[in-house]
């Protein structure tokens, strides 16, 4: 289960974005879909370049997380502190979104320092 | 019934123009005060703004038109934040004037009705709901409509004019006609007392206005907006107008975006003489004497 942790958080981080691109593509905006469609892909042909690149693309992807996390929390903060007009910001950037920036940034921090032979195990 | 009663009284109005001016004031002066009361302290907030939807139903409902939500969701302002943010959503309040045929063209006719947080909005843009409701009055009165009027009360603007791009394409995925769009935003202040108006206009509407403001001795400048709900049908191709008091001129509003924009702070001859002018393009417009 351990073993397979790093594996489910990475699933878990695709599986995130990939709601957020379902839903804006039902709105008629598809940077989300297009955006997890490209890391998936970079995941997958790094996967298939071999062990070690697959191992260093999960890396690169925990830190893009942890960035995306951290500017969330940014983002979170400054609307907090600055002087926002926009309803939609300061209602959509509460307590549940710095949570999920949390979630994120533990996320990604997990996934860049995880032991690399527990990032993307190679079948036997 | 009480839709014609409205309609007549409008019409006998209509013959007298002191008289239309003078009862246009307080019907004017009684709805901004009865909404702002119902929306207090904003409408801003989701939970805000749900209530102003309601009141604007119940006031559709007043005058015997039939209310509808139109409910959206929206990406944001920058295709980046839809990365980071949760899209949109809103409602729109839409009610329909049919024409006299059932294949007619539509002609829109709306305003926005959230504000900004902590303003009670009268002149932004409450004056521009009440001037969409009484030429409702008027628009339902008429018996031969050569064009169905669109009522619509937009949500969002103050975001960015979120809720008129979400009703536009919404209007033009279901295969509308839409003839043209008339929107009014802020039209309640006159700090000099001279009268003027800002239009926006294109080139097929612009003189109808002007003529209209003419005829009432309105001094009227066109210019060209970048913000209000009309650009976000201009963008998709379709004529639209937007008419409101003298922003570039710089006699807007103080209060526009404050606490103290209410209807104690609005100009209601003003606003009532603006509803007037929209009113008399309307009405030949719809009339088929407007090409």
């Amino acid at each position: 289960m351990i073993r397979d942790l790093p594996n489910l958080v990475l699933a878990l981080s695709l599986v995130a974005f990939s709601v957020r691109a379902a839903i804006y593509g039902s709105v008629g905006s598809f940077v989300p879909l297009g955006f997890v469609l490209t890391v998936m892909a970079l995941l997958l042909g790094a996967r298939l370049a071999g062990p070690r690149a697959g191992r260093i693309a999960v890396r690169v992807w925990g830190a893009i997380l942890a960035i995306y996390g951290v500017l969330r929390l940014g983002l979170a903060g400054l609307l907090a502190f600055a002087p926002v007009s926009s309803p939609h910001a300061i209602a959509n950037t509460g307590w549940v979104f710095a949570l999920m920036s949390v979630l994120y940034l533990a996320a990604g921090i997990y996934l860049a320092a995880a032991r690399p032979d527990r990032v993307a195990p190679q079948p036997a | 019934m009480r839709r014609w009663m409205i309609g007549a009284l409008t019409g006998l109005l209509g013959l007298c123009p002191a008289g239309a001016q003078d009862a246009l004031e307080a019907e004017q002066r009684e709805f901004v005060s009865r909404f702002q009361a119902a929306t207090a302290p904003a409408r801003s907030s989701a939970g805000e703004r749900r209530v102003a939807a309601d009141v604007l139903i119940a006031e559709l409902e007043r005058r015997g038109l039939h209310g509808e939500r139109r409910p959206y969701r929206a990406p944001n302002v920058h295709p980046l934040l839809d990365l980071v943010m949760p899209p949109f959503s809103g409602v729109n309040v839409t009610a329909t004037i049919p024409a006299s045929r059932p294949d007619a063209p539509v002609v829109v006719l709306g305003g926005h009705y959230d504000s900004e947080a902590g303003s009670p909005g009268a002149d932004d843009n409450a004056s521009g709901l009440a001037a969409v409701l009484s030429i409702a009055g008027a628009l339902a009165a008429e018996p031969d409509r050569q064009y169905t009027v669109l009522l619509a009360f937009f949500d969002q603007e103050e975001e960015g004019k979120v809720g008129s791009a979400a009703l536009a394409r919404q209007l033009l995925d279901t295969g509308l006609d839409i003839h043209s769009m008339h929107s009014i935003d802020m039209a309640g202040w006159d700090g000099d007392g001279d009268r003027a108006i800002e239009v926006d206009a294109p080139d097929s509407l612009f003189p109808h206005y002007e003529r209209a403001a003419a005829e009432m001795d309105i001094p009227v400048t066109r210019v060209t907006y970048d913000s209000s709900d009309h650009v976000s049908f201009r963008d998709l191709g379709i004529d639209a107008v937007c008419l409101g008091e003298a922003f570039q001129l710089r006699d807007s509003s103080p209060h526009r975006h404050r606490p103290t924009d209410t209807a104690d702070t609005l100009n209601h001859a003003y606003l009532a003489r603006n509803t007037r002018l929209v009113q008399s393009v309307l009405l030949d417009l719809i009339r088929g004497d407007i090409p």
